[in-house]
């Protein structure tokens, strides 16, 4: 068991995570916990500095969005009714992000493969105008599939972008239709500065991303998809099911235990 | 077309260090100078048309203003969820140049030919489409790139040798009684020896989206004409909103939809598809008078 910062908050976003998938009968639970540890210690550490968000995350895997809104939400950037309204006709919020920098959306994404290209966009940006801006942009590992991915890898290497770190969230949610085997020996060639994280460890993921070399910095966040429900976990419907009933919210919330 | 456009930004840039130019590895011999004396705002970023799009996006996000230069179906086939999501979803200032849209490079093949970039890129919320006729309308809508939301320059070969004073929602450079024509861009050049003859009201357009339907139902007519360098039915159904609940015939004068698989000079194509001056005059008649 890991010994995060706040386990009991992190147990109660889950919780509201589930209850806004209920509500609006849409999300992805199981992608959203998965990464929630990392978004956990973006939001808390890397992305907003004295309240004010700094315009540099990327959320490339789009489907986890409720996620983000979720840790918003717990460090109350956005409201309940707004949180719980998520999906919902007029909602900001929606089962993709889309960018509204209102709502700390830097890029409308879904649509697989498209936020790391964007990102290194906005880093080239930043390096030609010298500003000391860094960019943070977490995808799936299987949105690794994406020719994209390659592509802006040599873009970064060849332009030396420094100022960008990638987040892989290593679930190996189809790792058996199209593997990706060892991913840091095939990232290895275009960075010096990759990290195999647990990605559910807050201390190791805020160290990994604190870490600074002159190479863009890859990290690889080993985690389990659904990760703190058992049921979650263990079955692979969930990738975009939602309870159907309070009686069904209950019964998964008290089944997640970290 | 193609030497307005690196002077264009050459110029421009002196003034404005906010343009970002990104080749996809086409064109690069022309914009020398720029990357001479501007190298900060120019990157020949390589054969990925898709990061491209993506990657100028970022840029726009960050307050620069890119153009995205390559061959039309490079990036308008291959990239076009990234034009779609990342440009046009999010309405970013971004101004994509293409060359060799219809047949220009009728040689190489209808792998490097476009002929639908006008009909699929209309379908798309909150760009704007520009086809200018010659390189003088071409420095006229370049100098719109500071305006907000995606926009598509469409460069030809093939210009028209009238001297037009263009206006966004169209213009009527002749008037008649016998019919409508909507001629788009360089497509003048096969009515421009001859459209003072023709007894029709001619309206001419550069700017392609938006349209401006108001102006156009102005002069409505029964028998109305699109005269196009680009796939028929690209945009009619645009132009016709502008008469609904009225009768007319509509006759489309353009590229048929299909691929062109012979080779050679793009004229030998135009006679074949019988778009030669003389034969558009006759299409023209035929159908004013079959009536």
């Amino acid at each position: 068991m890991i010994n995060n910062y706040n386990m009991k908050k992190i147990i109660l976003t889950k919780k509201k995570i589930i209850y806004a998938a209920f509500l609006s009968q849409e999300g992805h639970i199981a992608s959203s916990f998965s990464v929630l540890n990392i978004l956990n210690i973006l939001v808390k550490y890397f992305i907003f500095k004295n309240k004010k968000y700094l315009n540099n995350f990327i959320m490339s895997k789009g489907h986890a969005a409720l996620g983000y809104y979720a840790i918003l939400n717990q460090e109350k950037y956005i409201n309940d009714k707004i949180f719980n309204d998520f999906a919902s006709f007029d909602s900001p919020l929606g089962g993709h992000p889309k960018r509204d920098l209102k709502y700390f959306i830097s890029s409308s994404t879904g649509s697989l493969g498209h936020g790391f290209p964007i990102a290194a966009g906005m880093a080239f940006a930043n390096k030609i105008t010298k500003k000391k801006k860094h960019f943070y942009v977490l995808m799936g590992d299987q949105e690794c599939n994406e020719g994209t991915l390659w592509e802006t890898l040599l873009l970064c290497n060849h332009h030396k972008l420094n100022n960008i770190t990638l987040i892989i969230d290593r679930n190996y949610s189809r790792e058996t239709d199209l593997s990706l085997g060892d991913l840091k020996k095939k990232l290895k060639p275009f960075s010096n500065n990759i990290y195999v994280i647990n990605g559910h460890n807050e201390m190791q993921i805020k160290k990994s991303l604190k870490k600074f070399s002159g190479d863009l910095k890859i990290i690889i966040a080993n985690t389990v998809k659904g990760y703190g429900s058992k049921i979650i976990e263990k079955d692979n419907i969930w990738h975009h099911k939602f309870p159907k009933s309070k009686k069904e919210c209950e019964l998964l919330s008290q089944t997640i235990l970290h | 077309m193609r030497t307005v456009f690196p002077k264009f930004i050459l110029n421009q840039i002196k003034k404005d260090k906010k343009i970002f130019v990104l080749l996809g590895d086409i064109g690069v011999h022309s914009f020398k100078d720029v990357f001479e004396k501007y190298k900060k705002n120019i990157l020949n970023v390589g054969i990925l048309e898709q990061s491209m799009i993506s990657f100028a996006s970022g840029l726009a996000m960050e307050n620069r203003i890119p153009f995205v230069h390559t061959i039309a179906p490079f990036i308008v086939n291959r990239a076009f969820e990234q034009i779609k999501i990342d440009l046009c979803y999010q309405n970013l200032n971004v101004n994509l140049v293409t060359v060799g849209g219809s047949l220009d490079y009728a040689a190489l093949g209808s792998t490097h030919h476009c002929p639908e970039d006008i009909g699929i890129l209309s379908k798309l919320p909150n760009i704007k489409i520009y086809c200018p006729g010659n390189q003088i309308e071409l420095t006229k809508l370049l100098d719109y790139y500071k305006l907000p939301g995606p926009k598509y320059f469409r460069l030809s070969n093939y210009t028209h040798n009238l001297s037009i004073n263009t206006s966004n929602n169209g213009t009527l450079i002749k008037k008649g009684k016998k019919g409508l024509i909507i001629v788009i861009g360089p497509a003048l050049r096969f009515i421009e020896r001859y459209y003072e003859d023709l007894d029709v009201n001619i309206f001419y357009i550069n700017v392609v989206k938006p349209l401006n339907n108001e102006m156009l139902s102005k002069y409505y007519h029964k028998n109305i004409i699109i005269l196009q360098d680009f796939y028929n039915n690209s945009i009619s159904g645009e132009i016709v909103s502008a008469f609904k609940n009225k009768d007319f015939r509509l006759c489309e004068i353009g590229l048929p939809n299909k691929f062109f698989l012979n080779y050679g000079d793009s004229n030998l194509h135009y006679n074949s598809l019988k778009l030669s001056s003389q034969a558009v005059k006759k299409k023209i008649y035929n159908f004013l008078n079959s009536y």
